[in-house]
């Protein structure tokens, strides 16, 4: 759905983007992730077609950025980061003045427009002024206002930032229930656990470069092969270590400061079922087993190679 | 199917009417206005002054008021109109619904004009204290009304051009508020001149300053002279600036990628054509005497060669105008018309092309009417070749050298100062140069871009033969245009290799990629 194809861009003498190369496919949630200044922000600019790139090229839905801006803007809606919103207006009047701007046909306004408001749930605030709104609020009337044209694709720059635990929350769910209607979405943020549990796909930039992109798995696996498993057991069991030490499947044990142990290894989940058994075999009272998952924190670490940015 | 109004004029409208503080200054200026005009209509009747003299103070000090508050207040505050949007970070998403520029500009425009307009309205009644001495006509005021009105379409278009030219709110407001004071002073003094030079032809009032032309269209309306030089005139001149300053706003809102130069091109068709009215106005309304007026035959050379000089500022004007151009037609044009290049198009080579026709097109409007108009001795038919073609040559020079360091510097505004000072250095070389070594004198001359006019001034003045100096210098200047037209046609075509090489790199890049993907293992 989305193609950035060899992208550079340079901003004066600073070169902000270098070959970036990353493809969304359609109906996935697809993060963007990496520190301040990494090139996110630039490149979301570039797929909304409000900057064009020195080299390369971006295409929406088959549609090139640069050659064919309208037509990437009729199937794309992006809220950019640091929105804005007019205030001395309501909120029925922001959202008919921007179905009016997209020359949406007469017929059809009223009905996009509560589908819209329905599902950002802005029902009850329709004729309230828009100065009066809380942060969370504003965020959903700017998610409201790029849905007004029914786009294929959202593109949402930092779209927590700012926002309260409660809203995050209500952002995450408002984005799980844009998937479920079939959009693509691209999110940016540089705050990982915001996008743990949404994101399927992920590309990694730092410093203008992608340095992985494709589905959080496979990335996992691929920036390390093992695998951890953090087991409790009964009280302290000295010993413990070498049991598990010895099987060949496992690469490292240690234990942390909790007293959990971790251990590292290579295989599947007959391999935890033979380290379960081995443990209950050696003695050990076995209280908790839970499998690492390949979380975007530890990715992200392993990509970057926990670099200070 | 019925169009539906301009969005940003009903957002505008909604947002301004509420905030307070246009409420506040809504009442705050018509009591100002209304206290002050009060104030000098008693001391004036409290000092025994004839009743309609009153009258006509009261009039004067309203409308000038009324043009105070307009030019201090209406520059300033439309020229917030894009860059709140900018700062308030709406404006991209304002783009990205794929509204014309041009259509945000006007609504803008509009929403702005009908915003001061109520301001101008709402202080309206307060001119009707004028009608209890007399000595004011209702249709002297509709007429200063319509002129009022008139100043304050140019000074919103003037702020919302500056407002998409510049960054910042702050800046926006000194830019446009500094820079409109001038335009309004010399703008008065120039209207206050010419109902003085005027004040022969058509009957009016007294003490009117430069509220004379309400006088005029109240009593000589209909009167084809009065109607030309008073409406007609004025009309396009004002419509013509808004026309501009609204044709720049929106090249600023555009993208790059867009055509910026046509809009430019259409309005200089349309200002050529302004300057055919004025020749129009001049030689046949007024200089034909039925307005009243007789000429000297020796005042229409003067005219004639007045009418060459004015075509010289609009030669040069379209030649910093059209300096400003990309090396290539933008590519959304050339993906659109399915070409890379035109005649007369978008683009450096086009655009200089374009330029150097309507240059050529007002020198030789102002030149034939010099040739037809004019004394048909060989002295001044000479005098107004010369002056002609130094105009032409000097303006294309500027426009090639302009557009060829804008390819070069990849900077619009730099190019243009860039190439005025050179004019300006190479002037004041020739200038010194000859005061230094005055044996030389000749041949500093020569270097002079205005030893064309010199020239033939010189001729007409001093009733001498004509000075070779003046044509060597248009012929010297003729060469340099024409090594320029060859660079810049150089540049371009480089630069047209340096994009094609560019594209086959992006899409071999592509290419090889998915030939990549396409044999991986999956």
């Amino acid at each position: 759905m989305i193609r950035v194809e060899g992208v550079s861009h340079r901003f004066g003498a600073m070169q902000v983007l270098h070959d970036v190369w990353f493809h969304v496919p359609a109906g996935e949630v697809f993060g963007f992730i990496g520190p301040n200044g990494a090139g996110k922000t630039t490149t979301l600019r570039m797929i909304a077609t409000l900057l064009e790139p020195d080299v390369g090229r971006v295409l929406v839905d088959g549609h090139d950025c640069v050659d064919d801006p309208q037509a990437v803007r009729k199937v794309l809606g992006f809220m950019p980061d640091g929105f804005g919103v007019y205030e001395r207006i309501t909120v029925l009047e922001y959202l008919e003045f921007f179905a009016a701007a997209h020359d949406l046909p007469l017929a059809s306004r009223a009905k996009n427009l509560d589908a819209v408001v329905a599902l950002t749930e802005l029902g009850d605030l329709r004729q309230r002024e828009i100065a009066a709104l809380s942060k969370g609020m504003k965020q959903r009337l700017a998610i409201a206002r790029t849905l007004l044209h029914d786009p294929k694709v959202l593109v949402l720059d930092e779209p927590a930032n700012g926002l309260d635990p409660r809203a995050r929350i209500e952002m995450r769910d408002l984005i799980e229930q844009l998937q479920s209607l079939g959009k693509t979405v691209l999110l940016s943020s540089h705050i990982l656990t915001e996008l743990s549990d949404m994101v399927t796909s992920v590309a990694i930039l730092e410093k203008g470069k992608v340095l992985r992109a494709g589905a959080v798995d496979a990335i996992g696996k691929e920036v390390r092969p093992d695998r951890a498993l953090r087991m409790r057991f009964l009280g302290y069991q000295e010993g413990s270590e070498t049991i598990f030490s010895a099987h060949p499947d496992v690469s490292h044990v240690e234990r942390d400061a909790d007293g959990l142990l971790r251990v590292r290894y290579q295989g599947g989940d007959d391999t935890v079922a033979a380290l379960v058994r081995l443990a209950v075999e050696g003695g050990l009272d076995v209280v908790r087993v839970e499998p690492e998952r390949d979380d975007l924190e530890r990715i992200f670490l392993e990509v970057t190679k926990g670099k200070l940015q | 199917m019925k169009r539906e109004p301009n969005p940003i004029l009903i957002k505008e409208l909604r947002a301004t009417f509420r905030t307070p503080l246009f409420v506040r200054f809504l009442y705050l200026a018509t009591g100002v206005v209304g206290i002050l005009v009060l104030m000098v209509g008693a001391i004036a009747a409290s000092e025994g002054t004839p009743p309609a003299q009153v009258g006509q103070t009261v009039f004067l000090m309203f409308f000038g008021l009324a043009v105070a508050v307009v030019s201090l207040v209406v520059p300033a505050a439309s020229s917030t109109t894009i860059t709140a949007e900018v700062e308030g970070s709406t404006f991209e998403s304002l783009l990205l619904t794929g509204m014309d520029p041009a259509r945000i500009v006007v609504g803008k425009f509009l929403a702005n004009f009908a915003t001061f307009g109520l301001v101008v309205v709402a202080m309206s009644p307060v001119v009707a204290i004028a009608f209890l001495f007399g000595g004011v006509s209702p249709l002297r005021i509709f007429w200063a009304f319509f002129g009022l009105f008139v100043l304050l379409a140019i000074a919103v278009a003037w702020g919302v051009s500056v407002s998409a030219r510049v960054r910042t709110t702050r800046t926006a407001i000194i830019v446009s508020t500094l820079l409109f004071q001038p335009v309004v002073l010399y703008g008065t003094v120039f209207v206050g001149v010419a109902g003085f030079a005027m004040s022969g032809v058509f009957s009016s009032a007294e003490n009117l300053g430069p509220f004379w032309f309400a006088d005029t269209l109240a009593l000589h309306f209909f009167r084809l002279d009065a109607f030309v030089l008073v409406f007609l005139l004025p009309i396009y001149a004002a419509g013509l600036t808004i026309w501009f300053l609204l044709a720049s706003a929106i090249a600023s809102v555009r993208p790059a990628a867009e055509d910026r130069s046509t809009p430019f091109k259409v309005w200089a068709l349309a200002a050529l054509f302004g300057q055919v009215l004025v020749l129009f106005a001049a030689f046949e309304v007024v200089a034909g005497g039925r307005g009243g007026l007789s000429f000297d035959p020796r005042d229409w050379d003067d005219l004639a060669l007045g009418l060459q000089f004015a075509s010289a500022a609009l030669a040069f004007f379209f030649a910093a105008l059209f300096a400003n151009e990309p090396p290539l037609p933008p590519r959304l044009w050339q993906l659109r018309s399915r070409r890379s290049h035109s005649w007369l198009g978008p683009g450096a080579a086009g655009t200089t092309q374009a330029g150097i026709l309507l240059i050529g097109a007002s020198v030789g409007l102002a030149t034939g009417v010099a040739f037809l108009y004019g004394n048909s001795s060989w002295r001044y038919v000479t005098a107004f070749a010369l002056t002609g073609a130094t105009t032409f040559v000097v303006a294309s020079f500027y426009l090639y050298l302009g557009a060829w360091l804008r390819v070069t510097l990849r900077s619009g505004a730099a190019a243009r100062v860039l190439a005025f000072l050179v004019l300006l250095v190479t002037l004041i070389f020739a200038l010194l140069g000859r005061l230094i070594v005055p044996e030389l004198k000749s041949a500093f001359d020569c270097f002079s871009p205005v030893q064309g006019y010199v020239a033939a001034v010189e001729q007409l003045s001093r009733h001498r033969a004509l000075d070779t100096t003046g044509p060597i210098s248009v012929g010297l200047y003729a060469l340099l245009t024409l090594t320029l037209y060859l660079l810049l046609r150089a540049r371009v075509r480089r630069a047209q290799v340096r994009l094609d090489e560019r594209r086959a790199h992006t899409e071999s890049l592509a290419a090889a990629r998915e030939a990549a993907q396409a044999g991986a293992p999956q």
